[in-house]
């Protein structure tokens, strides 16, 4: 996922016999579901929100090719969000053939409440009833036959991360799209007061031109929905506005409110009819570990232990690896040597050698953890404790999953911000990530103040870092106008790891570190050597000493790296190494410029890969912005850090 | 179920249209443990919907599982799912107490 998000493609699979959506709530299972069907590795983890994007697969199964598209997990088919908007759009524009509902089995009734809303949309749907292992431990035993009688339509019991039921999906599935089988939806109806009104807008909606149907844009003109005001011409609007006025009149409610309160009403029957309760839920174990790692005060100090000792296994593990690596780079070397040529070596790969023995180390352990925490459900717990932390910046406490996410790489951190509801936070929030130190600047702080200077060093560096981030937060904040919306998050339950679930999201984190990266490093190394035994470069240095040497003193060669940095931040540590063909830098820099050096590259500039997310969620304007606040803020306070250095050591 | 009234909460006084409509608290309010009836949404438009849409809707029971000091946010139960809400949020949550702390 690192530097290349690939985004999906729009195309519709030419070859597809059909398309298959995946659609309903977040965290219920789409993507694991998705994943056993396509075998790709869609971001799955266990929290609310993964999902930002539509993403497309394909299997082949009875001889069918089926196209399968991964949807972001939504609440309603409002449009509150990026997200609804999203799916709401493909499942209505690009009408797919079967729209595979999941549903999570344990908290039926509000995935129920977001199948009524695919009812009124009148597309064909299958239901996967998922989690229905979570569901028995809760004491829960649903009906799939009688819930599939009272919605008219199937219902396939499956848990997705086991594979069970998967198949039978894809039969039922098979069966809807070739007409094998009949839908009768149930005809969800409203009070007297808002049907009346229905059947008046309805009416009146016949002359209109919209893709949805008509009930459909009825019911969702009266919940106040914007997208679809723009869509009908103004007069009905006003009609629907008078009527939701009406509404509250009558039920001393606002209208959106009744028409939720009466699908709830219309789930509750339908729950009561096909569910039952078998056993009152005891107090779990891990419930048990749940309100220790909430608690007001313990929870805190967990906190803090969990995130200091990540930060601990990673630099420690990552040393530890990255001093095998070495070794056995060193013990292969003269063997390798002897056909390609010391010029050869060094030149091509020395970057890549460092690259592997740098990178590698650090990046897998950091996924790792990152993959537990997430499977076990611990990020929501952190946005619980932090909520008035965040609030004091102007977010809320989502954020800190972008934030978290932000320590691995940017890109997709800055992609994750789309969980924020409001453009505003999430713009806070991207800010916020691209002054967050990824792997690439972890490495850079290790190998020059770690090694060097001494790991307490790094962790005072990472504790500045912290503060940076929300001074800038906070600045962002006050010059960003736009509203803020608080926190309101679902919090999956708290479970082990699943080891597979790790290693496999683990794996698709960095096999493009492995396929785009190092090959950038052989290329880039290559360049480098030429270009500078031919001194190419002395101008370029010379161009930039006021900078480097004068104010943030530092060697004058240090602009190259800094310049390389731009297009992956490890690259600051990787050039010198390439050049001077050691990693020893003790003869390169002093401590006070090793810890400048690394002050500076936290902080410079965006990378390339960020820069152009940026330039995707947020436009030229925004994205440039940003790098200019970087850069400057990364000279002025670089300069003042070298000086407070002078002074302190 | 009956809804019982006890002491052990600070109790406000609402009234509508001139119409008194009992002894609402908002979520913020509650014990830990404690459960109440939603009776009334407060607060913006959209954040009224978006919680409605989560299921908290007028003649819901809520209840609360756990809160953060100084200005942090409520965890709840309501059907089945536990959510976490903001403080800000959860002001405008106005609840009639079910029961006592267990
Ligand atoms: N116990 C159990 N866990 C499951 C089942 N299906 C999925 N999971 C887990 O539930 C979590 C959420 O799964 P995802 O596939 O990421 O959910 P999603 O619906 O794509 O979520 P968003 O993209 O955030 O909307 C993951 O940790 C899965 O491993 C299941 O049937 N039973
Ligand atoms: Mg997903």
């Amino acid at each position: 996922m690192s530097a290349c998000c690939t985004p999906s493609s729009t195309k519709k699979n030419k070859r597809a016999d059909f398309v298959v959506a995946l659609a309903g709530n977040a965290n219920v299972g789409k993507s694991t579901l998705f994943n056993q069907l396509t075998g790709l590795h869609q971001h799955v983890g266990n929290w609310p929100g993964k999902t930002v994007e539509r993403r497309e697969g394909s299997l082949v199964v009875d001889g069918y090719t089926i196209d399968v598209v991964d949807l972001p997990g939504i609440y309603s088919l409002s449009t509150f969000s990026i997200e609804e908007l999203i799916s709401r759009e493909y499942i209505v524009f690009e009408r797919p053939d079967v729209v595979i509902n999941v549903v999570d089995a344990s908290v039926l009734e509000r995935n129920l409440y977001f199948t009524l809303q695919l009812l009124e949309l009148q597309v064909p749907i299958v239901i996967a009833l998922n989690m229905v292992d979570l569901a028995g431990d809760k004491g829960l035993s649903i009906d799939d036959k009688k819930l599939s009688e009272e919605l008219g339509v199937p219902v396939v019991p499956t848990v997705a991360n086991k594979g069970i039921g998967v198949y039978e999906l894809i039969r039922q599935v098979i069966n809807l799209a070739q007409r094998k089988i009949k839908l009768r939806p149930i005809r969800i109806t409203y009070s007297k007061d808002v049907e009346e009104r229905l059947e008046k807008l309805t009416e009146l909606l016949k002359n209109e031109d919209v893709s949805y149907p008509l009930r459909f844009v009825a019911i969702k003109l009266l919940e106040g929905d914007e997208d679809i005001k723009r869509r009908v011409s103004k007069n009905i609007v006003e009609v629907a506005e008078k009527f939701a006025k009406e509404i509250k009149e009558i039920r001393d409610i606002p209208a959106p409110i009744v028409i939720t309160s009466e699908r709830y009403a219309i789930v509750s029957k339908i729950i009561k009819k096909s569910q039952k309760v078998l056993a009152s839920p005891k107090i779990s174990l891990m419930e048990k570990i749940d309100q220790l790692l909430t608690h007001k005060v313990l929870g805190y100090l967990i906190m803090v232990i969990v995130i200091f000792s990540s930060f601990y296994i990673i630099f420690t593990l990552g040393d530890y690896l990255s001093t095998i690596l070495l070794e056995t780079f060193d013990l292969i070397k003269p063997s390798i040597v002897a056909i390609i040529g010391e010029m050869m070596w060094e030149g091509f790969f020395g970057g890549f050698i460092a690259g592997v023995t740098l990178l590698i180390p650090f990046v897998f352990p950091f996924y790792l953890l990152l993959s537990v925490l997430e499977d076990t459900g611990y990020l929501p717990r952190i946005a619980f404790l932090l909520d008035n932390v965040m609030h004091k910046v102007g977010l809320h406490g989502k954020a800190i999953i972008p934030l978290i996410m932000g320590y691995g790489c940017n890109v997709p951190a800055c992609f994750a911000c789309r969980i924020m509801e409001t453009q505003r936070e999430r713009l806070i929030s991207a800010f916020a990530v691209t002054f967050i130190p990824c792997t690439a600047r972890l490495v850079v702080i290790y190998a020059l103040v770690g090694v060097f200077v001494g790991i307490e060093w790094a962790y005072l560096l990472l504790l500045i870092n912290f503060v940076v981030v929300m001074g800038m937060a906070r600045l962002a904040f006050k010059v960003c106008p736009g509203e803020s919306m608080g926190l309101i998050m679902e919090v999956p339950p708290l479970r082990l790891p699943a080891l597979k679930t790790v290693l496999l999201q683990t794996w698709g984190n960095i096999k493009s570190i492995i396929y785009i990266v190092f090959p950038v490093y052989i290329l880039g190394g290559g360049i480098l050597a030429t270009l500078y035994s031919f001194n190419f470069l002395q101008p370029v240095e010379s161009l930039l000493t006021p900078l480097t040497v004068e104010w943030l003193g530092l060697p004058s060669y240090a602009s190259i790296p800094l310049l390389f940095g731009v297009v992956r931040k490890e690259m600051v540590i990787i050039m010198p190494a390439i050049i001077f063909g050691t990693m020893n830098f003790t003869h390169l820099f002093t401590h006070i410029q090793m810890i400048t050096l690394a002050f500076v590259s936290m902080y410079y500039v965006p990378c390339i890969s960020t820069f152009m997310m940026l330039k995707r969620e947020f436009g030229w304007k925004t994205a440039y912005y940003i790098t200019i606040s970087q850069i400057a803020f990364a000279t002025f306070l670089g300069g003042l850090f070298y000086r407070a250095l002078e002074v302190l050591l | 179920m009956m809804p019982e009234r006890c002491g052990c909460h600070r109790q406000r006084h609402m009234y509508r249209h001139g119409q008194r409509l009992g002894d609402l608290v908002s979520l913020l309010e509650l014990k830990n443990g404690q459960e109440g009836v939603v009776v009334i949404l407060e607060g913006d438009e959209k954040v009224i919907h978006r919680l409605s849409e989560l299921g908290i809707v007028p003649n819901t029971i809520i209840k609360v599982i756990n809160s953060i000091p100084f200005g942090g946010p409520v965890e709840i139960l309501v059907r089945g799912s536990k959510l976490i809400i903001g403080r800000d949020i959860a002001k405008g949550v106005l609840v009639r107490v079910e029961e006592c702390e267990k």
